[in-house]
Protein backbone atom coordinates (compact mmCIF):
# COMPACT_ATOMS: atom_id res chain seq x y z
CA UNK A 1 0.00 0.00 0.00
CA UNK A 2 3.10 1.93 0.88
CA UNK A 3 4.79 1.84 -2.38
CA UNK A 4 1.12 2.37 -4.33
CA UNK A 5 1.27 5.88 -2.38
CA UNK A 6 5.28 6.50 -3.55
CA UNK A 7 4.24 5.82 -7.28
CA UNK A 8 1.19 7.87 -7.58
CA UNK A 9 3.28 10.88 -5.78
CA UNK A 10 6.23 10.21 -7.82
CA UNK A 11 3.94 10.16 -11.04
CA UNK A 12 2.41 13.27 -10.06
CA UNK A 13 5.64 14.76 -9.50
CA UNK A 14 6.76 13.53 -12.82
CA UNK A 15 3.48 14.27 -14.49
CA UNK A 16 4.17 18.76 -13.22
CA UNK A 17 8.16 18.21 -14.70
CA UNK A 18 6.62 17.32 -18.23
CA UNK A 19 3.94 19.64 -18.09
CA UNK A 20 6.76 22.35 -17.25
CA UNK A 21 8.75 21.64 -20.70
CA UNK A 22 8.38 23.00 -23.85
CA UNK A 23 7.08 21.35 -26.69
CA UNK A 24 9.14 20.91 -29.49
CA UNK A 25 12.26 20.54 -27.65
CA UNK A 26 14.83 17.38 -26.83
CA UNK A 27 14.27 17.74 -23.30
CA UNK A 28 10.28 17.23 -23.62
CA UNK A 29 10.95 13.93 -26.11
CA UNK A 30 12.96 12.88 -23.53
CA UNK A 31 10.60 13.30 -20.48
CA UNK A 32 8.32 11.58 -22.43
CA UNK A 33 9.99 8.70 -24.18
CA UNK A 34 11.97 7.43 -20.80
CA UNK A 35 8.76 6.21 -19.01
CA UNK A 36 7.47 5.16 -22.45
CA UNK A 37 10.62 2.53 -22.45
CA UNK A 38 10.29 2.12 -19.20
CA UNK A 39 6.60 0.81 -19.54
CA UNK A 40 7.23 -0.99 -23.22
CA UNK A 41 10.80 -2.73 -21.47
CA UNK A 42 8.97 -3.96 -18.59
CA UNK A 43 5.88 -5.36 -20.90
CA UNK A 44 8.28 -7.01 -22.82
CA UNK A 45 10.27 -8.64 -20.38
CA UNK A 46 7.17 -9.94 -18.48
CA UNK A 47 6.20 -11.64 -21.89
CA UNK A 48 3.19 -9.23 -22.39
CA UNK A 49 4.09 -10.05 -26.32
CA UNK A 50 5.71 -13.05 -26.38
CA UNK A 51 4.03 -15.86 -28.42
CA UNK A 52 5.26 -18.08 -26.11
CA UNK A 53 2.95 -17.34 -22.98
CA UNK A 54 -0.99 -18.24 -24.07
CA UNK A 55 -2.01 -17.69 -20.76
CA UNK A 56 -2.01 -13.99 -20.88
CA UNK A 57 -4.36 -14.55 -24.01
CA UNK A 58 -6.00 -17.06 -22.29
CA UNK A 59 -6.40 -14.09 -19.36
CA UNK A 60 -8.78 -11.88 -21.63
CA UNK A 61 -10.39 -14.02 -23.77
CA UNK A 62 -11.67 -15.35 -20.03
CA UNK A 63 -12.01 -11.20 -19.01
CA UNK A 64 -14.06 -10.88 -22.29
CA UNK A 65 -15.90 -13.79 -21.68
CA UNK A 66 -20.00 -13.40 -22.91
CA UNK A 67 -19.17 -10.28 -24.32
CA UNK A 68 -20.88 -10.53 -27.76
CA UNK A 69 -21.00 -7.72 -30.77
CA UNK A 70 -24.43 -6.52 -29.39
CA UNK A 71 -22.87 -5.78 -26.38
CA UNK A 72 -20.23 -3.85 -27.50
CA UNK A 73 -21.70 -2.10 -30.65
CA UNK A 74 -22.29 0.98 -28.37
CA UNK A 75 -18.39 1.35 -28.57
CA UNK A 76 -18.52 0.38 -31.98
CA UNK A 77 -21.11 3.26 -32.94
CA UNK A 78 -18.76 5.34 -30.51
CA UNK A 79 -15.90 4.56 -31.79
CA UNK A 80 -17.29 5.07 -35.60
CA UNK A 81 -18.89 8.75 -34.46
CA UNK A 82 -15.79 9.67 -33.09
CA UNK A 83 -12.96 8.63 -36.64
CA UNK A 84 -16.15 10.51 -38.53
CA UNK A 85 -15.95 13.71 -36.58
CA UNK A 86 -11.85 13.10 -36.83
CA UNK A 87 -11.80 12.97 -40.23
CA UNK A 88 -14.41 15.48 -41.76
CA UNK A 89 -11.64 17.78 -39.06
CA UNK A 90 -8.15 16.55 -40.66
CA UNK A 91 -10.06 16.66 -44.01
CA UNK A 92 -10.69 20.73 -43.36
CA UNK A 93 -6.92 20.74 -42.48
CA UNK A 94 -6.96 19.79 -39.08
CA UNK A 95 -7.10 23.10 -37.09
CA UNK A 96 -10.35 24.66 -37.81
CA UNK A 97 -11.52 26.55 -35.72
CA UNK A 98 -15.22 24.94 -36.99
CA UNK A 99 -14.29 21.32 -37.18
CA UNK A 100 -11.73 21.05 -34.32
CA UNK A 101 -10.09 17.90 -34.53
CA UNK A 102 -10.07 15.55 -31.26
CA UNK A 103 -6.29 16.76 -30.98
CA UNK A 104 -6.95 20.60 -31.11
CA UNK A 105 -9.51 20.30 -28.80
CA UNK A 106 -8.07 18.74 -26.38
CA UNK A 107 -5.30 21.73 -27.22
CA UNK A 108 -6.82 24.32 -25.24
CA UNK A 109 -6.85 22.42 -22.15
CA UNK A 110 -2.70 22.20 -22.40
CA UNK A 111 -2.76 25.79 -22.41
CA UNK A 112 -2.35 25.74 -18.67
CA UNK A 113 0.15 23.61 -16.55
CA UNK A 114 -1.46 22.05 -14.37
CA UNK A 115 -4.60 21.01 -16.50
CA UNK A 116 -1.57 19.58 -18.67
CA UNK A 117 -0.02 18.10 -15.71
CA UNK A 118 -3.45 16.15 -14.73
CA UNK A 119 -3.85 14.76 -18.19
CA UNK A 120 -0.30 13.50 -17.96
CA UNK A 121 -0.69 11.91 -14.81
CA UNK A 122 -3.77 10.46 -16.50
CA UNK A 123 -1.86 8.74 -19.29
CA UNK A 124 0.79 7.67 -17.15
CA UNK A 125 -1.83 6.38 -14.97
CA UNK A 126 -3.30 4.43 -17.88
CA UNK A 127 0.20 2.66 -18.38
CA UNK A 128 0.90 2.06 -15.11
CA UNK A 129 -2.42 0.40 -14.17
CA UNK A 130 -1.79 -1.76 -17.72
CA UNK A 131 1.49 -2.68 -16.39
CA UNK A 132 0.74 -3.99 -12.96
CA UNK A 133 -2.13 -6.07 -14.26
CA UNK A 134 0.67 -7.34 -16.18
CA UNK A 135 2.68 -7.49 -13.40
CA UNK A 136 -0.08 -9.32 -10.89
CA UNK A 137 -0.54 -12.28 -14.10
CA UNK A 138 3.13 -12.69 -14.78
CA UNK A 139 3.41 -13.31 -10.72
CA UNK A 140 0.68 -15.96 -10.27
CA UNK A 141 2.10 -17.68 -13.70
CA UNK A 142 5.52 -17.94 -11.79
CA UNK A 143 3.94 -19.08 -8.42
CA UNK B 1 -17.90 25.67 -30.59
CA UNK B 2 -20.36 23.25 -31.81
CA UNK B 3 -18.30 20.19 -32.44
CA UNK B 4 -15.95 20.87 -29.35
CA UNK B 5 -19.19 20.35 -27.77
CA UNK B 6 -19.72 16.81 -29.62
CA UNK B 7 -16.52 15.92 -28.18
CA UNK B 8 -17.09 16.21 -25.34
CA UNK B 9 -20.60 14.49 -25.62
CA UNK B 10 -18.89 11.87 -27.28
CA UNK B 11 -16.70 11.37 -24.36
CA UNK B 12 -19.92 11.43 -22.08
CA UNK B 13 -21.90 8.90 -23.68
CA UNK B 14 -18.18 6.61 -23.32
CA UNK B 15 -18.88 7.47 -19.39
CA UNK B 16 -22.69 6.44 -19.99
CA UNK B 17 -21.94 3.34 -21.55
CA UNK B 18 -19.69 2.27 -19.33
CA UNK B 19 -21.84 3.25 -16.44
CA UNK B 20 -24.54 1.03 -17.96
CA UNK B 21 -22.30 -1.75 -18.67
CA UNK B 22 -21.86 -2.38 -14.84
CA UNK B 23 -25.26 -2.36 -14.16
CA UNK B 24 -25.84 -4.40 -16.27
CA UNK B 25 -23.38 -6.55 -17.74
CA UNK B 26 -24.89 -8.55 -19.58
CA UNK B 27 -26.50 -6.21 -21.84
CA UNK B 28 -23.68 -3.98 -22.39
CA UNK B 29 -19.78 -4.65 -22.14
CA UNK B 30 -17.96 -2.65 -19.86
CA UNK B 31 -14.53 -0.81 -21.48
CA UNK B 32 -12.79 -2.48 -19.56
CA UNK B 33 -14.36 -5.78 -21.36
CA UNK B 34 -14.52 -4.67 -24.87
CA UNK B 35 -11.07 -3.59 -24.25
CA UNK B 36 -10.14 -6.89 -23.35
CA UNK B 37 -11.05 -8.41 -27.13
CA UNK B 38 -8.22 -6.51 -28.48
CA UNK B 39 -6.06 -7.51 -25.75
CA UNK B 40 -6.70 -11.16 -25.73
CA UNK B 41 -4.48 -10.99 -29.11
CA UNK B 42 -0.86 -9.92 -29.33
CA UNK B 43 -1.06 -7.67 -31.92
CA UNK B 44 -4.25 -6.05 -30.23
CA UNK B 45 -1.64 -5.63 -27.17
CA UNK B 46 0.95 -4.16 -29.54
CA UNK B 47 -1.20 -1.90 -30.62
CA UNK B 48 -2.57 -0.62 -27.66
CA UNK B 49 0.75 0.28 -26.60
CA UNK B 50 1.98 2.07 -29.79
CA UNK B 51 -1.56 4.15 -29.11
CA UNK B 52 -0.20 4.55 -25.73
CA UNK B 53 3.01 5.99 -26.48
CA UNK B 54 1.55 8.49 -29.76
CA UNK B 55 -1.13 9.92 -27.66
CA UNK B 56 2.16 10.71 -25.21
CA UNK B 57 4.03 12.02 -27.43
CA UNK B 58 1.27 13.74 -29.31
CA UNK B 59 0.08 15.51 -26.78
CA UNK B 60 2.60 16.08 -24.03
CA UNK B 61 6.39 16.86 -26.32
CA UNK B 62 4.31 18.09 -29.33
CA UNK B 63 1.42 20.27 -28.23
CA UNK B 64 0.42 23.40 -29.78
CA UNK B 65 -1.74 25.98 -28.16
CA UNK B 66 -4.39 27.17 -29.92
CA UNK B 67 -3.91 31.24 -30.87
CA UNK B 68 -8.16 32.31 -30.02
Amino acid sequence: MKSTHVAVVFMAGYAWVVAGAAPFKTLSCLLVATPCVVFVVAYVRMGGLSVDHSEVNEYFLRKARGTTLLSVAPWIALLTAAVALETIGLLLGGRSADVPTLSTTVDHILAVRWERSLLCLTWLFAGGFALLRHWRLFHVRKS
Amino acid sequence: MLVTGIWCALFMVGVLIDTVGRLRPDGVATFDRATAIIESRITGRAILILLWVFVGFHLFARYTVPHS
